[in-house]
């Protein structure tokens, strides 16, 4: 039937056949009873005339018959909630499985198996209990949200695509796999889903809430959920370490030092336990001991590591939650950080003409870093590949292009330093545009005597500087500044009267660095390049905000990696052996999802590669319980949730809302008892009270 | 070889019994052969006396009544009632519907074609039973009594006589008469009244399946000859009160169209059917001052008959007051 027809199914549904069982049994007696029993009668001549003062009184019982039947169908039907939807083909129903295969389900149960494996086995068990040929549709609520199983009748198939599904270190998203379990207007047959998860923190993390406006929708499906677990279990978690930047990349015996921050819930009794460290090639570099005093529930533990190890793995001994016992670590890069200069330089050399660009180009020549060049009117144009680090020397010189190309490239981890030209700081109203920094900047600058701070802040990005930075910015002079005003910046350099020399901020819409000064290194404006700071001080920044840039290189698992467009047609490499590999597109970005944590390696054309971290975000594998009031908000929004089993725990069960139909249909049910009140007492009445004849 | 009829067993020692008080009265004045016990139009020759009235010249003495004129010195003549004998006929319905009967056969009863073969107590033994009672009465008050049985015609016939073995006639008639077929009332009554020379007490024992308007011209007629007819509407108690459940498929016993019908639903508006019918059949009988009696054929026939004698008699007793 290729238009469908409709049907309807009952939250209650055992009192929607009562209600037609109720109505039809008369007709069915009716029915039944039609064959006459043959009877002799002596004459049928007044059974005659009955019949015939009957006709009407036939029709009356007949529509007093209808009235009540459809009365009590129409209410028994009110009342066993009905849900509309239309059918079509051969199948009664089918199955929507939507399983969370996120990292949740990896917990540990202590009968051994998962919270996977026994969702898979539920789900088994339901395909089990179908007709042969009901089609079955299986969702993954793993990121990214997939529908792994297109809706079959095999059912061997779909077990054992449910069978071979496992827990994958990405966050789950429940409402969106919900959202696309959804019945529409086409679906034609009525949809059972089921909702399989732990429903721990982690698979509610992403997102706890449905879409109200889901609500019509999914009411035309009956809604099954997994009992949320609401066992407490211990679990230590790795929710985040840092891999201090080298001294120096070519320092002989520097150590680094790695932070690891752990925490757990459940019991907290006194404990240690050891955690180890491999590099990139799986080789156990490091172990460090994590001393737990009772009751704490976090400690950072540090772990001092090889100069050489630039990206780590740091990992514990699993427990009840294995997807959280291990982190990937970057540090810097193995390679020299790539410097792109922006600006233009002096044509005849001389001091008091050398451009910023120039001082700068002076400042990091004595440094292994890679330096190029580039004109910032060129930028937008000819935009530079495999770039760490953007100083840009000539603001007032880049174009709408220019700006968008640093504004991704910042997006994607790569860093800037940038000072101001000019008298005109028109070109801020772009930087502001494309870079939200931190701060505000006045529209020109200003002139005077200006000194840096004799005690400047100790901001980890110059901490390497430590103390003689004071010393050194002791004895520059700075002629001509612009006012910077700090919103949310970091101040790493600051003038005698408290006004910011230099600010640094991470943009929250990416994970690169951006660093401003409020004077341009050249003679104009400063004495700073022919001061003993200028060259530490830039060479500093640089490595500096490029191994911060470098360590916000990571990426989450469940989602595409976004690179930017630096990284165009580059491929990602992915950790182990299994060979993953993702390739990047025009903008840098992977078409298939991150699914693997660890540390992968970013190749491009030119041979290069860069280590990044695919992490899992740390909530998203919470194994605590939930309290029972985000499912049953659920509940308002898919009508009458059935749990398999027992109601979830704290979870007042969702009400059973009358569906769209229900009060309708009382209504009408009300309304038939009105109309066969009334007309039975018409038939009454127009029939009198019949007498018998009791001859002699 | 048939077994010899046992006449007794068709009159109950009860019903006799129950009969016993009292005299089948007519209503009307009897030009009867014999001395009886009924009025008779012709007066001056009986032994009855009746009522005084004035004399006239030239009228004769002989039944002048000389005790008044001697008390009084008035001139009165005697008048007299002739009391005679009643002829009685009784027609019994023998169509098929009569072979209705949901009641089992009464034990010790003698019999009817339509019983034996039912197994049950018809409404035609029921009839049989009246016919039996009421012709033991009429030869005790030395009435004469003449039996037809009718069915679409005359069946069976016992012509009208006051001799002893005229009972034993009737009963022989009615055991043996075959039961069936359709009921023709109206030729039956104007076979009857062909038959009768004066007027009689005429007992129309049926179930009246046909519509009443079929009798009102033979009553009628009756009526015109100086008859007093009796109609004994006999039912069987299942006609009465309908007492069937389920769905039906009802055959005409008299071959009418069978029918169709849920017994329940029926019920109401075949009682009102039937009341109608009655009342229809009462106001045909009353219009032309006839009697009707009805009979649940599952009562006993005594106490009908009884109550009906008495009536009679009530009114026959007023009739002569006035």
């Amino acid at each position: 039937m290729a238009g469908g027809e409709a049907i309807v199914s009952f939250l209650v549904p055992g009192l929607a056949v009562a209600a037609v069982v109720t109505a039809s049994l008369p007709w069915l007696l009716h029915l039944l009873l039609r064959r006459p029993r043959v009877t002799a009668w002596p004459s049928t001549m007044l059974l005659q005339r009955a019949l015939a003062r009957l006709r009407r009184r036939r029709l009356d019982q007949w529509i007093l018959l209808l009235c009540r039947s459809l009365a009590l169908l129409a209410i028994g039907l009110g009342m066993a909630g009905p849900l509309a939807r239309t059918m079509t083909g051969t199948a009664s129903q089918e199955l929507w499985i939507v399983i969370d295969d996120g990292a949740t389900g990896a917990e540990r149960l202590d009968g051994g198996g998962t919270v996977l494996s026994r969702l898979q086995e539920i789900a088994c068990q339901a395909i089990d209990r179908l007709q042969p040929g009901e089609p079955v549709t299986v969702i993954a609520a793993g990121l990214p949200v997939t529908r792994v199983l297109e809706g079959t009748g095999d059912h061997d198939r779909a077990r054992q695509v449910i069978r071979a599904m496992v827990a994958r270190p990405v966050p789950t998203n429940l409402p969106a796999a919900i959202e696309q379990a959804l019945p529409d207007a086409s679906t034609l047959v009525s949809r059972q889903v089921q909702v399989l998860s732990g429903f721990r923190e982690g698979a509610l993390h992403q997102s706890r809430t449905l879409d109200p406006g889901w609500s019509e929708r999914a009411r035309r499906a009956t809604w099954t959920l997994a009992v949320p677990r609401q066992d407490r279990v211990d679990d230590t978690a790795i929710v985040w370490a840092s891999l201090d930047r080298a001294l120096s990349a070519q320092g002989p015996d520097q150590s680094r030092r790695l932070r690891v921050r752990l925490t757990r819930h459940g019991s907290t009794p006194a404990m240690g336990e050891s955690i180890q460290v491999r590099d990139t090639a799986g080789t156990v570099v490091a172990t460090a001991q994590a001393n737990w005093s009772e009751g704490s529930e976090a400690i950072t533990v540090e772990v001092s590591l090889p100069a050489s190890v630039h990206a780590c793995m740091v990992a514990r001994q699993g427990d009840a939650q294995p997807m959280n016992d291990a982190i990937a670590v970057i540090g810097d890069a193995a390679q020299a950080p790539r410097v792109l200069l922006v600006g233009r330089s002096a044509m005849d050399g001389a001091l008091d003409r050398m451009s910023a660009s120039d001082w700068v180009a002076r400042a990091l020549e004595a440094s292994n870093l890679t330096v190029q060049r580039a004109d910032p009117a060129a930028l937008g144009m000819r935009p530079q590949g495999g770039v760490d680090v953007i100083v840009t020397c000539r603001p007032d010189q880049l174009d709408a292009g220019g700006w968008s190309w640093i504004a991704n490239a910042m997006r994607h981890g790569s860093a800037m330093v940038l000072m101001p030209a000019g008298e005109d700081n028109a070109w801020w109203q772009a930087a502001r545009r494309e870079l939200e920094p931190g701060w505000s900047m006045q529209a020109s600058s200003e002139t005077g005597r200006f000194r840096l701070a004799p005690r400047q802040p100790r901001s980890e990005l110059l901490a390497l500087l430590s103390g003689e930075l004071d010393a050194m910015g002791e004895a520059v002079r700075v002629q001509r500044r612009t006012l910077l005003t700090s919103e949310s910046a970091q101040t790493i350099l600051l003038f005698e009267d408290d006004q910011p020399a230099a600010l640094m901020h991470v943009p929250g819409s990416g994970s690169g660095v951006l660093v401003q000064l409020a004077f341009a290194p050249e003679l104009e404006w400063t004495d700073l390049p022919l001061k003993p700071l200028m060259v530490p001080l830039f060479q500093e920044l640089v490595r500096s905000i490029r191994s911060i840039g470098a360590a916000g290189g990571v990426m989450e698992t469940g989602v595409p990696a976004m690179l930017g467009s630096g990284a165009a047609g580059d491929t990602l490499v992915g950790p182990g052996s299994d060979g993953t590999v993702l390739s990047l597109g025009d903008r840098g970005e992977t078409l298939e999802a991150v699914e693997r944590v660890g540390l992968w390696t970013l190749r491009d054309a030119r041979g290069g590669s860069r280590d990044l971290a695919a992490r899992l975000e740390p909530a998203a594998a919470s194994i605590e319980s939930v309290s029972g009031e985000p499912l049953a908000l659920w509940g308002a929004t898919l009508g009458s949730v059935q749990w398999m089993g027992a109601p979830p725990p704290d979870a007042p069960g969702p009400d059973p809302e009358p569906s769209a139909w229900t009060w309708p249909l009382l209504a009408a049910g009300l309304a038939l008892l009105l109309l066969e009140s009334a007309w039975s007492r018409r038939v009454a009445s127009r029939r009198g009270q019949p007498g018998l004849v009791e001859p002699a | 070889m048939t077994a010899p009829l046992r006449a007794e067993a068709y009159l109950a020692p009860e019903t006799l019994m129950q009969l016993a008080p009292f005299t089948l009265r007519a209503r009307m004045l009897v030009q009867g052969l014999g001395s009886g016990m009924h009025a008779s139009p012709r007066q001056g020759q009986a032994v009855e006396f009746s009522e005084h009235r004035p004399y006239a010249p030239g009228e004769s003495l002989r039944h002048l009544d000389w005790k008044v004129f001697g008390r009084r010195d008035k001139l009165y003549l005697k008048r007299y009632e002739q009391e005679t004998n009643l002829d009685v006929l009784l027609l019994v319905d023998a169509s098929s519907s009569m072979r209705f009967g949901s009641l089992g056969t009464k034990p010790g009863w003698g019999g009817t074609d339509a019983g034996r073969e039912q197994g049950a107590w018809t409404k035609f033994d029921c009839a049989a039973a009246i016919t039996v009672a009421l012709a033991h009465l009429c030869l005790t008050q030395r009435d004469r009594v003449g039996l037809m049985v009718y069915g679409e015609d005359v069946k069976a016939h016992v012509r009208r006589s006051g001799s002893r073995g005229q009972w034993r006639s009737m009963v022989q008639a009615l055991a043996t008469v075959p039961v069936g077929g359709v009921a023709s009332p109206v030729r039956a009554m104007d076979q009857a009244m062909a038959s009768l020379q004066g007027p009689s007490l005429i007992f129309v024992l049926s179930d009246f399946m046909h519509p009443a308007d079929l009798l009102r011209d033979a009553l009628a007629k009756a009526r015109f000859r100086g008859h007093d007819v009796v109609l004994v509407r006999i039912l069987d108690r299942q006609e009465i009160r309908f007492p069937v459940e389920g769905f039906h498929r009802f055959e005409d016993m008299e071959g009418g169209d069978p029918l169709e019908a849920d017994a329940e639903a029926v019920r109401v508006a075949y009682l009102d059917a039937l009341r109608a019918f009655d009342a229809d059949l009462e106001r045909v009988a009353r219009g032309s001052s006839h009697d009707l009696v009805r009979m649940d054929s599952h009562a006993s026939v005594g106490p009908v008959l009884a109550e009906l004698l008495s009536r009679r008699e009530a009114a026959w007793r007023a009739g002569r007051r006035s």
